[in-house]
């Protein structure tokens, strides 16, 4: 399957949830640590993956995602703080269409609210979760109880109004929009936590990824132990994602450069699979929703992989 | 705009709220949550802060003011929260705490034998820092290695605190100012009042032992030093040694280029071979475009084949020419 070749160091990827040959690819030149950053669009052709568009920031891009009311809005997490609303329709003088600056530090998280369509979320290094609307000025809450940086905010997806963040303060919070509170602190690892995700398939189960390199599941009807604890990295988990077309299905990604796939439910054998066709951290990870088994990822190597699960992403 | 994107896998597979959730969906109420800070017509509303889980304090924040103590200082500007956290957490050694004392690295003698005294330090040596190679013992036990990986000098007035921030209880930390008799001891966590002060056959004890840690210090410098020179010495003969293998390399590459050159000259002047060269069709074949073009021409060796069968042709066949069909004999 293909790969593409960024020009700065990748950060995330995203499947558009529209058209199963797009994504978007966020990177951050010298690692994210100082720089510019370049959004990318890239298609999937028979030909190799393609950059259909792609923008210029003035400082370095950690996440993407797309919007899940129109197929041409694409939002980017930026190092100074904004959150830019891309249009891969309007002319190029027009984008970014928006940008929100009220983050004080990098956004490090992006996520787009599937039940209700019209919201998205932000994490930042702020210790805070802004929520967003494009056709509001401004933002619409702040969630702002974390004690730490803010990595991962991850929407239910099946309720419109619960959402989870995982914090460099080591908890996992859960968020009822209508609530003034989270409505529930797990702290989850001893460790920063980078990454979380809800099941597909059951509204109560989340998973977790930390710098203790640990994955552990949660259900958040019993908050006190992790259901499962999965270990095979050998450096912090950096993301990981349900699987959208299987229940019991985790892929994550680590600074071990690695990519891992994973059955919770099997007790013995939970790792499927590695991929190690990345040679340097390994940051970006997506599944598709329009296509089973077919995966993304980009890592600070400037490659973005895409291909077919049981497949080498090499080749 | 266009419509919603298709419905999502688990929508079709109709995965439905799990038994027991605790979530409740009612989405007129968030609607109208939503709808109001959208509007403006509340301030947008700040959680407040509360449910408190780790009552720890946070670390520092990647972007602020970076104390020497403070980080490895290797991710700078900015933490990509790759989980340096070694930074921030430290290693923390399992040594204990008594022994090594404040540390003499070259096993004791003297130094830290008693321990009740060693806690309190006073013995200043200099060799506290325990460069790592001198093994173990070194520091305050390594035991709290990880604090004074935090936290640095800060806690130690007047010591040297290197504070390399890894925890690795690094940093010579000059035992002087700690003295026998200071009321408490920073390092020591239950902060303990100073003992009483010792015995005088204990205080001889002390000395004695003094004395007999300056003479291994003199004896570990001699031992030192020989070794060093023997070492010194040993490599200077080695390289003499190589030295005599180098230069009859050289004065072999040396002659080769003279004669060769010489040789090269003398090959050139002769005619006939020269004659025969330029004429070749085998080094035209090779040397003339076709090649190029035919890479261009995307039938690389189709374009260059023909090159060099086609030059045989214009002079005489080569004799081995059809041998294998008989007609060439």
């Amino acid at each position: 399957m293909p790969i593409f070749k960024t020009a700065y160091n990748g950060y995330g990827v995203k499947f558009s949830p529209f058209l199963e040959t797009r994504l978007a690819v966020a990177t951050s030149q010298n690692f994210g640590i100082i720089g510019n950053g370049r959004q990318y669009v890239l298609e999937l052709t028979p030909q190799g993956i393609q950059e259909l568009i792609s923008f210029d920031t003035r400082d370095g891009l950690y996440d993407c995602t797309w919007s899940e009311e129109n197929e041409n809005i694409l939002v980017s997490a930026s190092g100074d703080g904004s959150v830019k609303v891309w249009d891969l329709a309007a002319p190029p003088h027009q984008n970014p269409l928006k940008s929100f600056e009220e983050h004080s530090h990098e956004v490090y998280s992006l996520d787009w609210n599937t039940v209700r369509r019209d919201v998205f979320l932000s994490g930042s290094w702020d210790d805070s979760i802004k929520l967003w609307s494009l056709g509001a000025p401004g933002s619409l809450r702040t969630f702002a109880e974390h004690k730490y940086c803010v990595y991962t905010v991850a929407w239910n997806p099946a309720h419109a109004d619960i959402f989870a963040s995982a914090s460099g303060d080591c908890t996992l919070r859960i968020w009822d929009v209508r609530q003034p509170h989270s409505t529930l602190a797990i702290p989850a690892h001893e460790f920063e936590i980078l990454a979380c995700d809800w099941n597909k398939y059951n509204d109560c189960v989340l998973v977790s990824g930390s710098v203790d390199k640990t994955i552990k599941l949660w259900d958040v009807r019993s908050p006190r132990e992790p259901m499962t604890v999965l270990q095979g990295h050998t450096y912090a988990v950096r993301r990981v994602k349900f699987s959208p077309h299987h229940a019991n299905l985790i892929a994550s990604c680590s600074y071990d450069m690695s990519l891992c796939l994973w059955d919770y439910q099997a007790p013995e054998d939970a790792l499927l699979m590695r991929y190690d066709h990345h040679t340097e951290f390994a940051v970006g990870l997506d599944l598709s929703t329009l296509v089973d088994g077919l995966m993304a990822s980009t890592a600070w190597d400037e490659t973005v992989y895409v291909w077919q699960q049981g497949q080498d992403p090499r080749l | 705009m266009s419509g919603p994107p298709r419905p999502k896998p688990w929508e079709r597979a109709g995965a439905t709220t799990a038994e027991g959730s605790p979530f409740t969906s009612s989405p007129g109420a968030a609607d109208d949550k939503l709808l109001d800070g959208r509007t403006g017509t509340t301030s947008n509303a700040v959680a407040g802060t509360s449910g408190s889980i780790l009552g720890t304090d946070q670390p520092r924040r990647p972007w602020e003011t970076q104390t020497g103590a403070y980080g490895a200082g290797g991710y700078g500007i900015r933490r990509t929260g790759l989980g340096v956290g070694t930074s921030t957490y430290g290693s923390y050694g399992s040594t204990g705490y008594g022994a090594g004392g404040y540390g003499s690295s070259y096993g004791g003698g003297g130094y830290g034998m008693s321990s009740g005294y060693s806690r309190y330090g006073g013995m200043g040596s200099s060799y506290g820092g325990g460069l790592g190679g001198y093994g173990g013992g070194s520091m305050y036990g390594s035991q709290y290695g990880g604090g004074m990986g935090t936290y640095g000098s800060a806690g130690y007035g007047g010591g040297m605190g290197m504070g390399m921030g890894m925890g690795m209880g690094m940093g010579g930390m000059g035992m002087g100012p700690m003295g026998g008799q200071m009321g408490g001891d920073p390092n020591d966590p239950n902060n303990l009042p100073p003992q009483q002060p010792p015995a005088s056959w204990m205080v001889l004890l002390q000395s004695l032992g003094n004395i007999v840690g300056f003479f291994s210090r003199i004896s570990f410098l001699v031992a030192a030093n020989t070794d060093a020179l023997n070492n010194f010495m040993s490599a200077l003969l080695f390289l003499f040694d190589r030295g005599g293998h180098l230069y009859s390399e050289l004065a072999h590459f040396v002659f080769k280029i003279l004669f060769g050159k010489l040789f090269g000259r003398r090959g050139r002047q002769l005619p006939g071979p020269r004659q025969s060269r330029t004429e070749g069709p085998a080094i035209e074949g090779t040397k003339s475009v076709p090649l190029l073009e035919g890479a261009k021409s995307a039938q690389p060796m189709q374009r260059a084949a023909p090159g060099q069968r086609a030059a045989p042709a214009q002079g005489a066949a080569p004799p081995w020419e059809n041998i294998w069909s008989g007609k060439g004999q």
